[in-house]
Order: structure tokens, then C-alpha cells, then sequence
């Protein structure tokens, strides 16, 4: 129905999470119609992340650095290590704004299904980064989901073996949730690792 | 267009699909292990996704025309079972099994029992390693590859607990002489096994032993990669 151009436009913007044809039809006429020099921007930023942004060399967040942010800045605590699954979950803690330590960033959970062994979550990388560097206690806070457990569990027995203090975050009852509403294995957990006062 | 309700059921495993849902093998008794889409459970706040995790009793209902079901409900029978540590990694290790040597809408009940009998085995507190042999065992057993463990296989004769024996995988315990080469088992050790009883060493050594050599032809090549976890 549309020009060539036009359709490669809507199938490459349908690589978007979330956007289907429809969308993509909306978004591809929006650009083109209404916001040229928008759509030049888009463009030339795209071309620029993909080919500038890769990993940090020290906790495997993404960043155009050889260091990221927070590992390069010397505000933050050398001594805490905060253990997550993905960069978005940097991000989260990042913005909930009360951790001063550093990252590490897994990309990923044990799941030998999915054939993910250690090797394919960086442990090496970690263990080396434990050894270089004066980290006093490390904080699992990989997802409370049955691989996550099981990746904590596995990084924890490693670290253990290295002298090293592990934590694992706490899981429970939503702030300003209601205890009704709550699903049972959260709330088992929840008074399991219930805490004196 | 089948549609099944209230089914009992665990997951095997869940992974990420689309946006928003999730691709679920479950494993069920009547149906044995299937596959279904559970649509949207990756959004927030969403009921479902709490109980789309292994080692929790479900009862599922789905419907579908071929091998991928829609999933329509789930809710759970009882609480996880919770397993951690090494306990946790065998849990793990029984699912990588089922999902490599189980094929899909294979019926087996009595494998499901065995299943959840040994998830609340690992829950409880007995030896993991005495857990996963005898579910090994079964599941042999239940896809038609059991071996027999109380007779030499060219004579007939019972085993005796002094005589040595090896293990052909299509047949079953010949008696030998050992030597170097090729692993022997000492017949005490497999008369044991075959009592359920490892209270040696010795024997669950030999029960592990006999369990991969047996396990290595529905696996192929590619090693279980849940073998890894344990330290």
C-alpha cells in the first residue's frame, strides 16, 4: 500500500517493544508528515548509541565510557558491591536514590534450561573484581524469582569461599500494601525473615 | 479445540515471550509435559506471575487447537515447596532432566507422583543425592528403559554380593571378572540400590554412576548444564 521506504520505515520501527503494525504505521507517518527534523534526530542519536555504547569494563553496565558513572566516581563506597540481574535494575536502585556502593551487573540469571551455566553470567569477572578491589560485603539483589535465588545462592557459596560478606535484599510486604491482597509465598517469606523491634 | 480445566500441575520452566507474556512448560499428570502461553503475566501487577515459578503445587486450566495451549487460569494447592541452596540446584536439575528426555503430551501419571514426591523429599530433609537416584530410577522406569536389577542379564540368575558385574545399557548386569579398563560394579552395591538402601558410600557412588551411563543416550551430547551449579 505505501512506497517502499515507507514500509522499511514501519518494519525496522516494529524492532521496538511493543509497537505492532498499527503503531508502527503511526509512528512512521507521524515523522514523516509532521516532525522531519525530529526524525533526522532520532536517527543520528540512534546511529551514535548503537555504535558508541558497550559495556563497562568493571561492572558490565551499559555505558559509551570505559568506566561507567557510578564505577568511576570516587564519591561512591568501595567497600559495598550491590549484585543485580540487569542494567534497568541499576537504574531502579539509582533512582530509589539511598545505595552508595558500587555494581555489578550478572546480564542474566542461572537457568539451565536456557543453557545459562556461571560462565555465561560473568562469575569469573566477578570473582576477579572481588579479589582486585577492597569489597567488603556484597549485595544479592537478584531477582525473587526461583533462578534468582538460585544464581544468590551460587554467587554467595563463591564469595563465601573468597572471606567475603554476603547479604541478600530483603523480600516482603509492598510498602503501603495491603496484607489481604498479598500472595501467599510473599507473605510466608515475609514472616520468615521477620525481624525484632 | 480441547479445552482442559483444573489440572494439577508444575512448571518446569517460564520464559520471557512477546511483551508482556510468558512461554510455560508445565508438567501435568494426564497430559504430561505441555507448553501454553501465559498471556500477559509480565505486566506489573500481575496475579499470576508469583505462581509461574517451579516447585509450586497449581491446578491449570487451558484449551488450544495444536501443541501450544492458552493458558486461562491458574492458582496454586498448597504452598512452594521452598528449596534452597544444593536443594534448590537439584530441583532445578530434576526440571532440566523432565524437559530433555520427557516428550510433550506424553501421559505419565505416576512419574507426576513421583515428581512431587521427590520436590517434597528435597524439601524435607532427606539426602539429595538418595533422592535424585531414586527419581532417576523411576523415570527410567516410566519411559521403558529400566534395566533389571536383581538378575544377571545373559543367565537369569539372581545377583550374588561377591561376584562383579558391568553394565551393558540395552541389556543389563553381566557378571566379569574386572580389570582396568570399563567401570565394575560389586553385586552387594547393586542389590542394595535396588532396595533403595545407601547407607554406604560405595553405593551411591555406584548408583551415580549407573544413572548417567543409562541417562547418557536420551541425553545425546549436550551435558546437563544444572550439573554445573553444584559446588
Amino acid at each position: 500500500m505505501f512506497s517502499p521506504l515507507i514500509d522499511e520505515l514501519m518494519h525496522a520501527l516494529k524492532v521496538l517493544p511493543g509497537v505492532g503494525p498499527k503503531s508502527a504505521q503511526r509512528m512512521a507517518l507521524q515523522l514523516l508528515e509532521h516532525n522531519r527534523e525530529g526524525a533526522l534526530r532520532l536517527a543520528d542519536s540512534l546511529q551514535r548509541a548503537v555504535e558508541g555504547v558497550a559495556r563497562c569494563g568493571r561492572c558490565r553496565t551499559l555505558t559509551e565510557q570505559p568506566l561507567c558513572g557510578v564505577c568511576a566516581s570516587e564519591r561512591r563506597d568501595n567497600s559495598l558491591l550491590c549484585v543485580v540481574e540487569t542494567p534497568a535494575d541499576v537504574l531502579a536502585i539509582e533512582q530509589a536514590g539511598s545505595y552508595q556502593g558500587k555494581y555489578f551487573v550478572l546480564l542474566g540469571h542461572l537457568s539451565p534450561i536456557d543453557g545459562v551455566g556461571p560462565e555465561d553470567i560473568g562469575i569469573d569477572q566477578l570473582l576477579a573484581l572481588l579479589e582486585a578491589e577492597p569489597v567488603a560485603e556484597i549485595i544479592l539483589a537478584t531477582n525473587p524469582t526461583v533462578e534468582g535465588e538460585a544464581t544468590a545462592y551460587y554467587i554467595s557459596e563463591r564469595a563465601k569461599k573468597a572471606g567475603i560478606n554476603v547479604t541478600r535484599i530483603a523480600h516482603g510486604v509492598p510498602l503501603g500494601g495491603e496484607l489481604e491482597y498479598i500472595d501467599g509465598g510473599t507473605l510466608a517469606h515475609a514472616f520468615s525473615s521477620r525481624r525484632s523491634l | 479445540m480441547q479445552r482442559v480445566e483444573l489440572q494439577p500441575a508444575f512448571v518446569v520452566h517460564a520464559r520471557p515471550y512477546r511483551d508482556t507474556s510468558f512461554l510455560v512448560d508445565f508438567f501435568t499428570p494426564d497430559y504430561g509435559r505441555l507448553c501454553a502461553v501465559a498471556r500477559g503475566a509480565r505486566r506489573g501487577k500481575n496475579s499470576q506471575r508469583p505462581l509461574l515459578n517451579p516447585f509450586i503445587p497449581l491446578l491449570i486450566s487451558f484449551q488450544g487447537k495444536d501443541s501450544l495451549q492458552l493458558l486461562l487460569s491458574l492458582e496454586s494447592t498448597g504452598h512452594g515447596l521452598p528449596l534452597t541452596g544444593n536443594r534448590l540446584f537439584s530441583g532445578l536439575y530434576l526440571n532440566e532432566l523432565l524437559r530433555r528426555v520427557l516428550s510433550e503430551w506424553d501421559s505419565c501419571p505416576h512419574l507426576f507422583e513421583y515428581y512431587t514426591e521427590a520436590l517434597r523429599a528435597l524439601a524435607g530433609d532427606q539426602d539429595v543425592e538418595v533422592v535424585l537416584r531414586r527419581f532417576e530410577r523411576q523415570l527410567l522406569q516410566e519411559l521403558g528403559y529400566a534395566i533389571d536389577w536383581h538378575c544377571e542379564a545373559h543367565t537369569g540368575s539372581p545377583l550374588m554380593a561377591d561376584a562383579w558385574y558391568r553394565l551393558e545399557p540395552q541389556e543389563g548386569f553381566i557378571e566379569s571378572a574386572p580389570d582396568e579398563r570399563g567401570r565394575y560394579y560389586l553385586g552387594a552395591n547393586l542389590i542394595a540400590i535396588a532396595e533403595d538402601s545407601y547407607e554406604l558410600a560405595e553405593t551411591k557412588r555406584a548408583a551415580k554412576h549407573i544413572s548417567r551411563t543409562l541417562l547418557q543416550p536420551l541425553l545425546g551430547d549436550q551435558p546437563l548444564k544444572s550439573r554445573q551449579l553444584f559446588l
